[in-house]
């Protein structure tokens, strides 16, 4: 493109078929050279529906191999993983890790600090109603000791004690609730937070937040990748050369009637579905019908008549036009077959 | 290493917290032609737009919540290394000590972020888990079914094979599922020393052999019989982590109440199936003869070898009686009287054949057999070429006559072994997956019956055998499936089954 020198598209082959891996590659594939392949991997935000699925693509071998042959992608192969898996790379690999965790420290707390921050005015208040119950029970104390006699004075603070305990665990409990209801997913390393705002600031309601000492995110809520595509594919793929295709005649017709069609400009998807060999598109298949179901027939066979009407009813169900392709020396040859609807 | 799409400390938390789940509409309006339109243009560009989004969001998942695994190359599978999340009921498998996943259980739960596989302690990517994980034995169109079934929400199993006519018979797929669940509450008791234990056994077999013939001693041996039977059960289960489980404390209790007597029974043939073939004398063990005597005087057989509330005949056994009673149930008397006009004399006069073993017998028979056809009185019709189809031996049963009369044998009806091995389909077209749906009470240990089976082909293959199909099919009513996978595309096909009605009953 524009003179600029281009990497060929790695073509991955794996186990008989032909996937690509890498995102850009795909949405180039098909906004530049009209091949549309079938996404087949789960779609990392919905892995569980089938509607949009996603990396790897699979290329039929007949886009592969246009592909090849055009210059713009290369077969390629994986070496085993007993191959190029070392300590350099696991070493690699957990220094990777380490420094996305540490990345992650300072956001996540100032991310907590945010969430202090747009909830301060419910800390504050919490805090309010604490030292108000405590001025409270205070009073009531006061009062008991006043109008109690010594004797019973050691129940009294018994008493006293276990109330105590119950309102300092009350109110943490309170102010975290309230957060899980404003933001469940930010929620984090609440309690002892609070534990440590409640000791700092006792006597004043007001706090800093800048001041708060938030602990580190541990390892094991950092967030980390799940690699699709592999972070070696360099060191860790050989071209691959011993791919050969078109192996029969048969193949061979598909080959050649896709390149031509292709050539014409046209999006080329599979059409088993549509009991033909391909579905020929004048746009992208997202956005336009297919006008044409092709059948490859090879030259020389004989087909019977009811042959011919199956095609043409199969291509009148869902209004496509039926071509049939065959070859002739080096040039495709179609023959459409329509419909006509008289009987 | 490729930096291209590590995302960094930020990039992450950003994907992480700001990810949407939901899923573009597909489908919606499309056009019949290129129009050139500004419409069309911007169209196409927010399409591209949108997919290229889709494609390049990674897989991000706090690190807590990923269950981890090992790869092990030689195995093929996964072995958890943190422990299992909701999942673990319905997929993987135990052995000693170990759990595993299968490969595609693990790459599938490494596509949908919750699992992470480590080589050598390097994590891999799932384009690796890809070429790894795939092999002959687990092809690439089987994890595609595999997945497409899962995302759909299915519990997929791998194919279990149903148990044979005479597994079913001999119910040993009860016996299968009460020991898996019996293991569980094993009770973990001493060893005994080996020597010990042949000691026992020996001596526990030594009183069976003698048990016929002095029952009157047995009554004394029996609390001490009953103690070295225990013991030596208890010791083999011990050895063979098989299921018997004694529960209560080792050797004290001889108190033949009938659930005890029931454990104690079945614990007992347990460990003579395991030794007898070594140590029983089969010359010793007398089976009564009843050939040649009118009366005979049978010895009582301890109770220990008898299932519970079964009361053994004991006593005088009355030969003659019994012989004149077998004479009668024979329904010689119903072929006089009803048959005459169908079976001929010649036909149901049963000759005795004398044989040695079974392959003389056989021979003797199918002799016996063509004489009869040769001689049978309309023997003349099989002398030219045109010959009746059914001959007058083969009428024993409607069954059989039908069976005759059918020239084009039903398919279904095909249960012979040597037909099956020769067909080539089967290989290539094997059902792959057992399919239940979705159910919190699943349990991997007890899936009971499928909600359905598939098996995967691709759209070049030869569809499934009709024989493959109904085989399944015909055992257990579950329908099979049949996906035909197209490079990634994925279809579903069923044969229905229907029977046409059938006037004759089959006797």
């Amino acid at each position: 493109m524009e003179g600029e020198e281009r990497k060929k598209i790695r073509l991955y082959y794996t186990h008989g078929k032909i996937f690509v891996w890498d995102h850009k590659d795909v949405i180039t594939l098909r906004k530049e050279h009209r091949i549309v392949g079938n996404l087949v991997g789960s779609l990392p935000r919905a892995p569980r529906q089938n509607i949009h699925l996603g990396l790897p693509l699979q290329l039929a071998f007949y886009e592969a191999k246009l592909l090849v042959d055009t210059g713009v992608g290369e077969i390629v192969i994986s070496k085993n993983l007993e191959k190029y898996v070392d300590e350099k790379k696991v070493q690699q690999f957990k220094e990777l890790r380490q420094k996305s965790y540490e990345d992650q420290i300072p956001l996540f707390k100032d991310a907590r600090r945010k969430e202090i921050q747009q909830h301060k005015h419910l800390i504050i208040e919490g805090k309010k109603t604490k030292k108000r119950k405590h001025e409270e029970l205070r009073q009531v104390e006061l009062q008991n000791k006043s109008k109690e006699s010594n004797a019973a004075l050691q129940t009294a603070e018994n008493f006293e004690s276990q109330n105590d305990l119950k309102i300092d665990q009350a109110i943490p409990d309170k102010i975290q609730t309230s957060m899980k209801d404003d933001d469940k997913d930010t929620e984090r390393d609440s309690s002892s937070l609070n534990n440590e705002e409640e000791d700092k600031e006792e006597e004043e309601e007001d706090f800093d937040i800048d001041q708060i000492d938030i602990p580190d995110i541990k390892p094991e809520h950092a967030i980390v990748q799940l690699f699709t595509e592999s972070l070696w594919n360099i060191e860790s793929t050989e071209p691959y050369q011993d791919w050969r295709y078109p192996q029969t005649d048969a193949e061979g017709l598909q080959y050649h009637v896709f390149k031509d069609l292709w050539q014409q400009n046209y999006f080329i998807t599979p059409g088993n579905k549509f009991g033909g060999d391909f579905l020929v598109y004048p746009g992208d298949p997202a956005l336009f019908h297919s006008f044409y179901i092709a059948v490859c027939l090879p030259h020389d066979e004989t087909l019977t008549s009811l042959e011919i009407v199956t095609l043409g009813r199969l291509g009148a169900n869902v209004r496509k036009t039926v071509l049939m392709c065959s070859m002739s020396g080096d040039k495709v040859l179609y023959t459409s077959l329509q419909w006509t609807g008289i009987t | 290493m490729e930096e291209g799409n590590i995302l960094s400390g930020s990039e992450l938390l950003k994907q992480h917290s700001t990810v949407d789940h939901s899923v573009p509409v597909k489908g919606g309006h499309k056009d019949f032609d290129k129009d050139g339109s500004w419409m069309q243009t911007k169209r196409l560009s927010v399409f591209y737009d949108t997919h290229n989004d889709l494609l390049a969001e990674e897989r991000t998942e706090k690190y807590g919540n990923l269950v981890r695994g090992k790869w092990n190359p030689q195995l093929k599978l996964v072995e958890f290394e943190k422990e299992m999340g909701k999942f673990w009921s319905n997929m993987g498998f135990v052995d000693k000590h170990r759990k595993w996943l299968y490969p595609e259980e693990a790459l599938f739960l490494m596509e949908a972020n919750l699992m992470e596989v480590s080589f050598n302690e390097l994590p891999l990517s799932i384009q690796e888990a890809y070429n790894e994980f795939i092999s002959d034995s687990f092809k690439l169109e089987e994890y595609q079914i595999y997945c497409h079934l899962r995302r759909h929400g299915y519990l997929v199993r791998r194919h279990e094979p149903l148990p044979t006519d005479y597994e079913l018979s001999i119910k040993l797929t009860d016996h299968v599922k009460k020991s898996k669940r019996k293991r569980k509450k094993k009770v973990k008791e001493p060893k005994l020393e080996n020597g010990q234990t042949d000691d026992c056994s020996q001596n526990k077999l030594r009183k069976t052999e003698t048990v016929q013939n002095n029952s009157n001693n047995l009554e004394n041996s029996s609390s001490d019989m009953e103690q070295t039977l225990e013991e030596s059960c208890l010791n083999v289960d011990n050895c063979d982590n098989s299921e018997i489980v004694q529960t209560s404390s080792l050797g004290q209790n001889v108190k033949s109440d009938s659930k005890d007597c029931d454990v104690s029974n079945c614990s007992s043939t347990n460990t003579l199936q395991k030794s007898r073939t070594k140590n029983w004398n089969f010359s010793e063990l007398n089976f009564p003869s009843i050939a040649n005597c009118d009366q005979l005087v049978l010895d009582k057989p301890n109770d220990k070898f008898l299932p519970p509330n079964v009361t053994p005949q004991c006593g005088h056994f009355d030969v003659k009686n019994y012989l004149n009673q077998t004479k009668k149930s024979t329904p010689s008397s119903l072929f006089d009287t009803n048959l005459e006009f169908s079976q001929h004399e010649w036909l149901k006069s049963k000759t005795e054949i004398h044989a040695s073993n079974w392959k003389d017998f056989k021979q003797k028979q199918s002799e016996i057999v063509k004489n009869l056809q040769e001689h049978s009185p309309a023997s003349e019709l099989w002398k030219g070429e045109v010959t009746p189809v059914l001959r007058p031996t083969d009428v024993t049963t409607t069954a059989n006559i039908l069976n005759k009369l059918q020239i084009i044998k039903l398919i279904n009806e095909v249960d012979d072994e040597s037909e099956n091995s020769s067909d080539e389909n089967l290989n290539t077209t094997k059902i792959s997956f057992d399919v239940y749906l979705p159910n919190a009470q699943f349990k991997k240990s007890d899936p009971g019956r499928p909600n359905h089976r598939v098996c995967v082909t691709r759209s070049c293959d030869e569809p499934p055998s009709l024989i493959t199909i109904n085989q399944c099919y015909l055992k257990d009513k579950v329908p099979v499936h049949w996906a035909v996978i197209d490079n990634g595309d994925v279809a579903f096909y069923s044969f229905q089954h229907f029977s046409l009605p059938i006037d004759i009953s089959k006797g």
